[in-house]
């Protein structure tokens, strides 16, 4: 379970932009997923993160997202339509006074938290972790390097713990026979375990860094990260996109009243056109994407 | 992946599209009490200030309501307050009685007389930003099919003036009659002379109070009291 939501090298085009590329373009759909609450600007947005998990090849990733998403998403547009009474459109569920508007709004709210959620996974699964500390290593580098240990202490705690039971399991320790205390008993002697390997590694960590000179003098970098054109097409295509949003939000396109009654979800050939627009220019990365697995010539152009 | 997941969130697309079609669709799928003011006198047709329609929807500034005297000498336009509600065009009959005019808004014509409903009468006043009257003061009907019940925001609602509420924050009117807050200016109301301090939602009336809906420019001036707007 915890593997799925950690960094997997799947060789997928977006994996392979460059760092600042690749949280340009999930910054974007974040910042878009907040900045709307029209209902086909808010799904614009959903569906352009579903089709980048698709082309990022998550989809198992995104799976464990959906599970606990999909659970909260409930959850908001039941107590939404049920706690909310401000909706002119009563529908009649006997003594039950539900609103339309309050149902919508409860799903436009869910939909914004899917959104999100589905960046977030993106997050994980597209940028590498050392490659985003790397990125700001050179602005703050002790902070760099705390946030590094930080990051990695539950995953590796996580892992200690598994091989620890387990181990513990092929010596003979049967966690599930015993009374509660016994049981009790038998985990607390993971928790020894847990902390004489954790102080292990701290101190192999601090014998790499010793090794490598650390703070003996001022630190030296290099770079390694390719630049290359399809960072410069997907990062004008998340700008793009952010430009148009803005000038949407501007004109009042994204925007939607849900209470007292709904705004008509149709207003005009401007915002959609502007939908339009904004939802290509973020599908750009995705197009390219499918694009280089498909066309070697491509490939070798971008 | 499990259908089960696509299925919830097909059905999680359909709860936020589909009911916005519906509205879209039309008025005579809307099952709550609709807000208009359905018979109003007033002296002349330039008295009119507002119209009386549904909450606000988006659309284009330049919206009028379209006006025909009884005696079939041509249509006149009123311009409505500056904002949203292009598709709230409402043909309105007038009825000529000596000096009265008799504005009756077919739609939603015979709501009124329900048996069985619950009622009470308070009086309204709505003041625009430049002091003017966008509504009585005069007296209202807030039935228990409001959707706001027996408060200060019910009294607004029943006035028929169109108003828009936050979505942030839940019970803040942001708009009345097309005239939005701004900064620390915004609408204000207060009842039997008195502003209370709770959201205009929570606000319980009694049968006879007098509510003032007004849009404060400064927090220091004093707001407008009922036997000014009364006085002839």
């Amino acid at each position: 379970m915890l593997d799925r939501l950690l960094y997997e090298d799947k060789g997928v085009f977006l994996q392979s932009l460059h760092t600042v590329v690749t949280l340009a373009y999930l910054t974007v759909l974040f910042v878009l997923a907040l900045l709307f609450s029209h209902p086909l600007y808010l799904s614009g947005m959903l569906i352009i993160s579903i089709l980048a998990v698709l082309a990022a090849q998550m989809v198992d990733k995104w799976e464990a997202y959906l599970k606990m998403g999909l659970g909260m998403a409930i959850l908001i547009v039941g107590v939404n339509a049920l706690v909310f009474r401000t909706g002119k459109t009563v529908l009649g569920l006997g003594w039950i006074r539900v609103s339309l508007e309050a149902i919508c709004y409860g799903a436009a709210m869910a939909i914004r938290l899917l959104g999100i959620m589905t960046v977030f996974c993106l997050f994980n699964g597209l940028i590498r972790p050392d490659k985003l500390l790397r990125l700001f290593s050179r602005l703050a580098f002790k902070s760099a390097l705390v946030v590094s240990l930080a990051t990695r202490m539950f995953p590796l705690a996580a892992r200690d713990l598994l091989k620890a039971r387990e181990m513990l399991q092929m010596r003979g320790v049967d966690y599930a026979g015993g009374s509660w205390t016994e049981r009790l008993k038998k985990y607390s002697w993971l928790l020894d375990i847990l902390l004489l390997s954790s102080l292990e590694g701290a101190w192999q960590v601090a014998e790499a860094m010793e090794a490598r000179a650390f703070g003996t003098g001022p630190r030296s970098c290099y770079h390694t990260e390719l630049v290359r054109p399809r960072d410069f097409l997907c990062l004008a295509a998340s700008l793009a996109a952010l430009g148009l949003a803005l000038y949407a939000k501007v004109k009042g396109y994204g925007d939607f009243n849900y209470y007292p009654q709904l705004d008509p979800l149709l207003t005009g050939g401007s915002a959609m056109t502007l939908l339009a627009l904004i939802m290509t220019s973020l599908a750009w990365p995705i197009l390219l994407s499918w694009g280089w697995q498909l066309c070697p010539y491509l490939r070798s152009k971008i | 992946m499990k259908k089960i997941y696509l299925i919830s969130l097909a059905l999680l697309f359909l709860a936020l599209l589909v009911p916005a079609l519906i509205a879209n669709k039309g008025e005579n799928l809307t099952l709550g009490e609709p807000g208009q003011t359905q018979v109003e006198s007033v002296s002349s047709p330039s008295d009119i200030t507002a119209s009386p329609g549904k909450p606000e929807g988006r659309g284009e500034p330049e919206s009028s309501l379209q006006l025909k005297t009884a005696s079939g000498s041509g249509g006149a336009t009123l311009p409505t307050p500056e904002g949203r509600g292009k598709e709230e065009v409402q043909q309105l009959k007038y009825e000529e009685t000596g000096k009265q005019l008799k504005v009756e808004s077919q739609q939603h014509k015979g709501e009124q007389g329900k048996q069985g409903e619950k009622s009470i009468i308070v009086m309204v006043a709505v003041l625009g930003k430049d002091k003017e009257l966008l509504y009585g003061p005069k007296e209202v009907k807030v039935t228990d099919k409001n959707p706001w019940g027996f408060t200060a925001l019910g009294a607004l609602e029943a006035t028929g003036l169109p108003y828009v509420l936050s979505t942030r924050f839940p019970g803040l009117v942001e708009s009345v009659a097309g005239q939005p807050n701004k900064g620390t200016s915004g609408w204000m109301y207060k009842v039997n002379e008195e502003v209370p301090m709770v959201a205009a939602g929570q606000k319980t009336l009694n049968p006879g109070d007098k509510v003032i809906w007004w849009y404060s420019t400064n927090i220091a001036s004093p707001a407008p009291r009922w036997e000014d707007l009364v006085k002839p």
